[in-house]
């Protein structure tokens, strides 16, 4: 079996029948990126270690959960790289260890990008992460705002509301003019 | 108020998970039974997964956490037993009876020479397919050193009618302060137009996003010229980097 050549949903059903290699290829895209977004939420390359460990375990244990029909595995498993991150926060922030500073997109090492085993790999994914950051850059400020706060920090609206000291409606109405922007920009903007 | 039957203002927020109590709870249960609010929560859930792209890398994971992860699996879930690293001589020949054994060598000499044909066709068709799936069409060129970066090499992924790319850069010399590498755009009637200045790290890494005013596609070769810091208004200095 070629690991590297499979799609995504195929080491998927691999992993399902319990195939390891299968899920070290699938460690190989992603864990990566999975790390990463732990450490920009948690702050901590202990926990973001435990995060990313606890996603590749997940899908070890549930692969057979995946509905290929719903999703793509990579937002299978941005979604659950960051629930487990924002549970980790919300505990401690429950225990009175709020949140350092904010965090968002527009951290500005510039072109400081971490070398990859796989050239390839890390051209395509630099190439999408300037896809990315440029639709974010067409966002208002506000809008970015409310965004970084509910992705890296899992606020709710009224969590927003009180953080910003704004009136609920308009976190509500930025989140959404955010989401639906970036809809235009990263989804459909794609249709050939 | 509107008699909607549906949510759809509640779906990007659903999507981030930043609706407050009521509200999830309302789009969970409208979620359970509509299968058009949920295929429009399928296309936020997507823009949600792209975010992850956003962020810089930072660090690596750990070297060892990979290995922890695969020793930490529960093996007695497995069918056919986990075929990890299956990947030396020795490991592929373990388990073939010695009647199969000649026919197995023959069959593996012309796999691995198909491998070797197809390895950087699958990895672009891979890489395609897998890593960058919500662009169509992608194209890849390899870059080689020239006689004075013979050990340079560096590959560049465009998408297709995109006038940005990227450009991986591996093994080239680092330079003194007061010059640079630039990427040269090469048109069809030998026009060179800058894709862009970079440096490389001390192990002569570089990741650039190149950005030409064409679509890059439409040029029909590229090349790497060392010049002042800054760049040049037209390659200057020795090629490093070009291709085939
Ligand atoms: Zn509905």
């Amino acid at each position: 079996m070629n690991y590297t050549s499979a799609k995504d949903q195929v080491l998927i059903e691999m992993i399902q029948r319990g195939d390891a290699a299968a899920l070290a290829e699938l460690y190989d895209r992603y864990a990566r990126l999975v790390y990463n977004l732990a450490l920009k939420t948690v702050g901590d390359s202990a926990t973001a270690e435990e995060i990313t460990q606890d996603v590749f375990f997940r899908i070890w244990e549930k692969a057979g959960q995946y509905r290929a029909e719903r999703a793509r595995v990579s937002t299978w498993l941005s979604s659950i790289a960051r629930n487990r991150a924002i549970d980790i926060l919300r505990r401690r922030n429950r225990r009175g260890d709020e949140g350092a500073n904010p965090i968002d997109w527009t951290d500005a090492t510039p072109e400081a990008f971490l070398a990859d085993d796989d050239p390839e790999r890390e051209a395509l994914h630099a190439l999408r992460r300037e896809r990315v950051r440029a639709a974010l850059k067409r966002l208002p400020e506000t809008q970015r705002e409310v965004l970084a706060l509910a992705y890296f920090e899992g606020l709710s609206h009224s969590e927003m509301a009180e953080r910003l000291n704004l009136p609920l409606g308009t976190v509500k109405t930025r989140v959404r003019l955010a989401m639906q922007k970036l809809r235009v920009l990263l989804v459909e903007e794609d249709a050939p | 108020m509107t008699a909607s039957p549906h949510i759809t203002e509640l779906l990007p927020a659903y999507a981030l998970g930043c609706l407050d109590q009521p509200e999830a709870e309302r789009a969970r249960a409208h979620l359970g039974e509509c299968d058009a609010c949920r295929a429009e929560l399928e296309v936020y859930e997507e823009v949600v997964a792209e975010l992850m792209y956003a962020s810089r890398s930072v660090a690596p994971p750990p070297v060892a956490l990979k290995q922890r992860i695969l020793d930490s699996l529960n093996p007695s879930r497995s069918v056919s037993g986990p075929s990890l690293r299956v990947k030396t001589w020795r490991d592929l020949m373990s388990g073939w009876s010695r009647p199969q054994f000649a026919f197995g060598i023959t069959a593996l000499v012309l796999i691995f020479g198909l491998l070797l044909a197809n390895f950087r066709l699958w990895q672009r068709v891979q890489a395609l397919e897998q890593q960058h799936a919500s662009v169509e069409h992608i194209h890849t060129v390899m870059l080689m050193g020239s006689e004075i970066a013979p050990e340079a090499h560096a590959v560049l992924v465009m998408p297709e009618n995109g006038e940005q790319g990227a450009l991986v850069v591996d093994d080239l010399p680092p330079l003194d302060e007061v010059h640079a590498y630039q990427l040269w755009l090469i048109d069809e009637n030998g026009k060179r137009e800058s894709g862009g200045v970079f440096t490389v790290d001390a192990t002569g890494h570089a990741t650039v996003t190149v950005a030409g005013p064409k679509p890059l596609e439409t040029y029909k070769a590229f090349g790497v010229t060392v010049e002042p810091l800054g760049g040049s208004p037209g390659p200057t200095g020795p090629k490093v980097l070009g291709s085939a």
